[in-house]
């Protein structure tokens, strides 16, 4: 192992790309620590659980959760899924607010590229195992990926119940009339369910379950979807899981139907006008500019649209602009 | 192959550690996708009447905490001292206790209820059912549907009893309770949770 | 034009590298050792070594030089590292009746076998800063007993067992293992095993203000210290290929016992019962507080009604971890614009909403 492997630096003189090409030479395992940190029993332990999570669709699994060398709160629940699934062959992707250049998803991408020397990718397409916190990608998922989702409350009832004694025997008990009563208590006060991420959501009609605090402009991607979807409380201690082709529903009412956010304005730096927008005040004056949370998802759209703008004359100059914009 | 339990101690997996995790994303993705048979090769042999995936199984999933059964068509002397050197697993004394179970000959009746069914308040303590039969094929048989399943999918198992299918529904009617099963053939496994809705009429016959 | 901000990896690089340095403070000033720190900081050692739950010296004191004496940090690391050790073997119970005393006090009995044995306390000394400790103050003489303390020194509980006047300690029947919470996750209603496990770990903080607000009346009524003992206590192993135990070293502990209020009923005479701390190292005040938690924690066994966030099983087991506590507290500083922005866009709706209700209603009123 080089110097620069065992030390764990980096050439500050390289690219973000050039680090990640030569990722499997310069990170290959630290020494000293197993494949993916976990000893094999800790693995072990968590495979067993993702097992019976996956069997009992939303139901949060207790397991017997380890410190990481990362902080409780900081996605160590997501890190423990992530490292007991993770083999040689995959691709790992790992974002934070959709956007894979986020310090904690730097942090964490990081983490295993030091402790396996898997292949990372910031392209959502090229992964199979995708690490998030607070999104999913805009790009639909396919069969052959795996969502990890960092959750910091499991508890969907938490907020109504703080007692797990009291919330765990609801879940046993399908007693969900307080949830349903504290969503009809918004519509009086409101006028609508006031819920903007961390939505509940009852998934294969029998366990409420918190998607973790994805936005719930969000919440429809996960019925339904082809990809299996992981979900880890470090600190709390849970795993809970969603199979791919499951009902996730989103808690509403037949007069009050769920509904998404939208924005009265596109993303400024590709256009697009269906995906979740980030808030960007750029000046003093408050001017502020709204752009893709899923940084992959607007490199790609402004890729494709510079490759058709170069082979139309007319919109040369347009193109010419937004490369100008684009990092 | 018969292998007397006079030859030496045979070999678990040459790499554990990526091993395991091959064989688990296998396991993942048969409980992530019921009724889909589900190849699995390259592994080690261990002894009679073990095939290689239920000792694969083994290998992955079972340790000290995981107290494990298995049914007489399924034990041996050579058996037992393999997982006592390879897993350290303890041996449930009763059905009722085992964390794992493992039915060497698929012919005989499951008798699922005998195994642990998990509480309602934690329904993941069920246990995890290992039957041995003699084939797995997706072309024809059962169909069954549910989480993890897009539409439908049809699961034909040889040397299985023929009152597995209807053991399974009502198994599966107790959901969230309830066990999970694995089919494994001598080169295939394929997941069965208590989520799968078996479709076709309880105890139709399927040829063998 | 807006750039979207790149190069987080470097951002952290630098971040290291600033922490780094801070670490070393000025290159003029000598570089801390752990000899030092395990010498001359014991108390932050053995906090430490509670709170990482591993009993190890020279690792806490290069997890105290690492963190840059954030004891909290530290414990941390120490946790951090516990992950990654095998589990070789587990140890016979240690017996601290038979310890190798250096200090041993009781509040219950002016004075019993074996005495009251001050030992090196904070306890008697006046509070005042000792300008003499800014230079090397040397080596400070100390006139040494002619002949040690007694070794096997009785307990004062067992002492008031004999006459029937403390409660038995509550043995588990079967035989069977205690819970691990290392290994397996915590389910509540939690038994006395997993409760003093949990304890053991906790912040010192958190236990002290939770025994403090049990004596001000949050709680059951005044304890008394039974003993105190703290010293040297031997590890025992029986390995399964030699059939016999055999000790593997030592550590020193720190024991509380303390004696409670008595119950009692119709068909129970009363009789006092107990609160128990123990602690890696010299951490009496942790022992003591726990031994004033456990005590409360009791309520459910001894039929009392819970009344006090000390008595609070749930509040008080799942607060107590402040590795837990801290990287929750600390993750708050984690980027959160996107659930921000999902707020952002519902309020503003609402607002909205509200505002075209009143120009509706009021169209000649000016919005404030």
């Amino acid at each position: 192992m080089s110097e620069e492997e065992q030390t764990g630096t980096q050439n500050p003189e390289g690219s973000e790309k050039a680090a990640e090409a030569s990722a499997s030479n310069r990170f290959g395992p630290v020494r000293g620590y197993n494949f993916a940190y976990l000893d094999e029993q800790t693995k072990r332990m968590i495979r067993r659980v993702i097992l019976k999570a996956i069997a009992i669709p939303g139901y949060q699994v207790p397991f017997g959760g380890r410190e990481m060398p990362l902080a409780y709160g900081w996605g160590t629940g997501g890190i423990q899924i992530t490292a007991s699934i993770i083999g040689p062959g995959d691709v790992l992707k790992v974002i934070d607010q959709g956007s894979d250049d986020t310090t904690n998803a730097v942090s964490i991408r990081q983490f295993f590229r030091r402790t396996t020397g898997v292949k990372t990718t910031e392209k959502t397409v090229e992964a199979t195992i995708i690490q998030t916190r607070h999104r999913i990608p805009e790009t639909p998922l396919s069969a052959d990926q795996i969502m990890v989702y960092q959750v910091p409350i499991p508890e969907p009832l938490r907020w109504l119940e703080p007692r797990e004694v009291e919330t765990r025997k609801m879940h046993a008990l399908e007693e969900y009339g307080s949830m349903h009563v504290k969503l009809y208590e918004d519509i009086t006060r409101h006028g609508r369910i006031a819920i903007g991420w961390n939505y509940p959501v009852l998934v294969n009609h029998r366990y409420v379950m918190s998607p973790s605090p994805i936005p719930k402009f969000d919440n429809p991607k996960m019925d339904r979807s082809p990809a299996l979807q992981l979900f880890g409380a470090g600190r709390e201690k849970r795993i809970y899981a969603v199979p791919p082709h499951t009902t996730v529903k989103s808690l509403d009412f037949e007069d009050h139907p769920f509904q998404v956010e939208r924005w009265d304005r596109c993303c400024g730096l590709c256009g697009a006008d269906d995906s979740f927008l980030d808030e960007i005040i750029v000046d003093d004056q408050g001017t502020r500019l709204f752009v893709c949370s899923d940084t992959d998802y607007c490199s790609q759209r402004r890729t494709e649209q510079a490759a058709k703008d170069r082979e139309s004359p007319e919109s040369a100059a347009l193109a010419d602009r937004l490369q100008e914009m684009a990092p | 192959m018969a292998i007397s339990s006079e030859d030496g101690l045979l070999p678990g997996f040459a790499d554990p550690v990526q091993e395991s995790t091959r064989v688990f994303r296998v396991l993942m993705n048969a409980i992530a996708h019921p009724g889909r048979v589900y190849e699995l090769s390259a592994l080690p042999q261990p002894p009679a009447p073990f095939y290689p995936a239920t000792g694969a199984i083994c290998l992955t999933l079972l340790d000290l905490d995981t107290p494990l059964w298995i049914d007489p068509s399924g034990s041996s002397e050579a058996i037992l001292a393999y997982l006592r050197f390879h897993c350290g697993s303890p041996m449930a004394a009763d059905p009722g206790e085992a964390a794992y179970a493992i039915l060497g000959d698929g012919h005989a009746t499951p008798e699922l209820s005998r195994f642990c069914q998990g509480d309602p308040s934690y329904p993941d303590q069920s246990a995890t059912v290992i039957i041995q039969v003699e084939s797995l094929s997706n072309l024809q048989g059962t169909r069954l549907k549910g989480p993890g399943i897009e539409s439908e999918i049809r699961l034909h198992a040889t040397g299985i009893n023929r009152a597995f299918w209807t053991e399974l529904k009502q198994n599966n009617e107790q959901f969230p309770l309830g066990v999970d099963v694995l089919l494994v053939s001598p080169a295939a496994i394929c997941g069965l949770p208590r989520t799968v809705e078996v479709l076709s009429g309880a105890g139709e016959r399927t040829n063998p | 034009m807006y750039v979207a901000v790149k190069g987080g990896e470097k951002a952290i690089e630098s971040a290291h590298a600033l922490l780094a340095e801070k670490r070393r403070g000025d290159p003029a000033v000598p570089d801390l050792s752990l000899e030092q720190i395990q010498e001359q900081l014991s108390f932050a050692v053995d906090r430490v070594m509670n709170e990482g739950s591993i009993y190890d010296r020279e690792l806490a004191a290069l997890a105290i030089k690492q963190a840059q004496g954030d004891l909290v940090e530290a414990a941390f690391l120490l946790r951090a590292y516990r992950t990654t050790l095998p589990r070789l073997a587990t140890t016979e119970p240690i017996d601290t009746s038979s310890m190798t005393i250096r200090r041993r006090i009781s509040a219950t009995f002016k004075d019993l076998p074996g005495g009251q044995i001050l030992g090196p306390t904070f306890d008697y000394t006046h509070r005042l800063l000792d300008f003499d400790l800014v230079n090397d103050s040397g080596t400070v003489p100390v006139n040494h007993a002619n002949a040690p303390v007694e070794s096997a020194m009785s307990k004062v509980v067992e002492l008031l067992d004999r006459e029937g006047l403390i409660e038995k300690e509550p043995a588990q029947e079967d035989g069977s293992m205690p819970a691990d919470i290392t290994r397996q996750p915590l389910t509540l209603p939690g038994e006395r095993d997993v409760r003093l496990q949990c304890l053991a770990r906790a912040d010192e903080g958190f236990l002290l203000a939770l025994g403090y607000s049990s004596q001000r009346g949050f709680g059951t009524a005044h304890p008394f210290v039974g003993e105190i003992r703290m010293g040297e206590t031997a590890v025992v192993i029986t390995p399964q290929e030699l059939g016999f135990p055999i000790e593997i070293g030592e550590i020193t502990v720190t024991e509380c016992e303390m004696v409670n209020h008595f119950k009692g009923s119709k068909d129970h005479p009363p009789q006092f019962t107990r609160g128990y701390g123990l602690t890696f190292g010299y951490c009496e005040r942790k022992a003591m507080a726990m031994a004033v938690v456990d005590r409360a924690l009791r309520c459910r066994e001894l039929d009392e009604e819970v009344k006090a966030p000390a008595q609070d099983e749930e509040f008080v087991l799942m607060h107590g971890d402040n590795v837990e506590a801290s990287g929750f507290l600390q993750h708050l500083k984690l980027p959160h614009h996107v659930d921000f922005q999902a707020d952002l866009v519902m309020v503003r709706q609402m607002r909205a909403e509200t505002a075209g209700q009143d120009v509706g209603a009021d169209s000649g009123k000016q919005k404030p």
